[in-house]
């Protein structure tokens, strides 16, 4: 299945993109994810990041579906 | 009239925004302005970069307005509109208008919106000083 990730503020700088697109096997869940990211993007673990699957936050560990779109949310700074 | 929930890259107005809630129900509007600040912990800020999520950070306002319509069933009108892309010193990044028929809760509610923008809406802002940057964040 294929998954959108998308990064934003710092770790969008960091990593020199907004966006892409990851292939994992069916199943993968939340976690897995973002335990690949953070071995692809060492930096993140120094990050409160906190997860949205289609716009909405992932407060446990799901399974992921094909299309969906995963954001990576850095600490937020409105206002 | 609706409730507004928006993420834009155009310039705010205040006075539109309080007449967008403003009806011949409404005796109460209180409005929050939050504007750019020329100084951070003692640093000279040229400008501010606001980023956002947009889809997420206008469907997180909108549950803010939920939350805000559940605690102060009063309110009549919700507005909350974040700018966001390069904003200079005094411009507006965010404006918050509450409406409701007389003035008790309105008070604590524009409090809560505000606080709760910061706490979950995907918008991040990145202070460009005379000698560097960095994303801020209060949490």
């Amino acid at each position: 299945m294929k998954v959108r990730v998308r990064f934003f503020a710092a770790p969008r700088e960091q990593i020199g993109r907004g966006e892409m697109e990851l292939e994992f096997p069916e199943g993968t869940t939340l976690s897995q994810l973002r335990a690949f990211l953070l071995e692809q993007y060492p930096f993140l673990r120094d990050v409160a990041l906190q997860f949205a699957v289609n716009a909405v936050y992932a407060r446990e560990d799901i399974p992921l579906h094909d299309g969906d779109e995963i954001a990576c949310i850095p600490p937020v700074g409105g206002g | 009239m609706a409730d507004i929930y928006r993420v834009t890259r155009d310039v705010l107005s205040v006075d539109e925004i309080v007449a967008g809630v403003t009806d011949a129900a409404v005796g109460a509007v209180v409005t929050f302005v939050g504007v750019v600040r020329g100084t951070s912990e003692g640093r000279q800020v040229r400008y501010l970069e606001y980023e956002a999520y947009p889809e997420m950070a206008e469907r997180t306002l909108a549950q803010i307005g939920k939350e805000i319509r559940a605690h102060w069933p009063d309110i009549l009108h919700v507005t909350i509109v974040h700018r966001v892309g390069r904003l200079e010193i005094g411009e507006t990044a965010v404006v918050i208008a509450l409406a409701a028929a007389h003035r008790p809760g309105v008070f604590d509610a524009l409090r809560f919106a505000i606080d709760r923008l910061k706490e979950i809406v995907p918008i991040w802002k990145k202070e460009v000083w005379i000698d560097g940057e960095e994303w801020r964040s209060e949490r």
